[in-house]
């Protein structure tokens, strides 16, 4: 079985999170406002819901691939660009979690979710920086 | 445009105005549908977006004018291409959504990547 370090670890668990951070888009955010009356999930809130999405799973793929080692990944600063990346969420999930009212579990989740995501990403960054 | 012929202190202290023109333009018409438009101030949101530019054109200012920042271990310039990514973000995401975009969202985003042009012109100078 495959050992990974601390990086790899790092990288996963990042990887991992900015998944979920995605799936949670889809859960309901706020519990009024929908077109039929009924949720809203994060993906519904605004037709622009896609963007951060492309973004963050691009973020997650990066970690993933760069965490299996996929050869052509080695030359680029997948951590720091990943680190660059990731917050997307994390301000996407803020912006309406400040503005709405109503707040369902989806939005906390996408909050813990996004909020790790960066963690992990920035703590997999720090790693490598420091080789 | 040569960014090279413009002093570091000149790049920060544009960026810094250009954050306070994109504060302005949050206030200017973003949508117009029919008889009823909006400005960038009718987004529930918008308070964030104008925190995250008074802190990155404060730190450009600031910086600009050799006064010390409480930010320690970070370089000041990097901090703030960051910021300034995120509101290049946040109209991109609203440009997408609404119909019967205004002159206040271009104005907006021709600030903020201005903006970010700028900061990161001085990021990579810092970085070299």
């Amino acid at each position: 079985m495959t050992r990974f370090g601390a990086l790899e670890r790092f990288e996963i668990l990042g990887a991992v999170l900015g998944g979920l951070w995605c799936g949670a888009l889809y859960l309901p955010w706020f519990g009024i406002g929908g077109a039929d009356g009924g949720d809203v999930t994060g993906a519904g809130l605004i037709d622009s819901a896609w963007l951060p999405l492309v973004i963050v799973a691009v973020a997650s793929a990066l970690l993933l691939l760069d965490a299996l080692s996929i050869d052509g990944f080695r030359s680029l600063p997948v951590p720091a660009i990943s680190t660059f990346l990731m917050p997307v969420g994390l301000f996407y999930t803020a912006l309406f979690l400040l503005a709405g009212e109503d707040i369902m579990y989806g939005a906390w989740t996408a909050l813990g979710l996004s909020a790790g995501a960066v963690l992990f990403a920035a703590l997999a960054w720090i790693t490598d920086r420091r080789g | 445009m040569d960014l090279q012929g413009i002093s570091r202190e000149q790049k920060e202290l544009g960026a810094a105005v250009c954050m306070l023109l994109f504060i302005i333009s949050l206030f200017l018409k973003w949508q117009t549908f029919g008889p009823i438009s909006g400005s960038g101030a009718d987004l529930g949101s918008w308070p964030l977006a104008l925190l995250i530019a008074l802190a990155a054109g404060g730190i450009m200012a600031a910086d600009a004018l050799g006064m010390d920042l409480p930010i320690r271990r970070m370089n000041p310039t990097s901090v703030a291409t960051y910021l300034m990514s995120l509101l290049v973000f946040y109209v991109l995401v609203f440009m997408f959504a609404i119909d019967g975009i205004s002159y206040g969202v271009w104005l907006a985003l021709l600030f903020s990547v201005v903006g970010l042009l700028l900061t990161f012109s001085v990021f990579r100078q810092d970085t070299r």
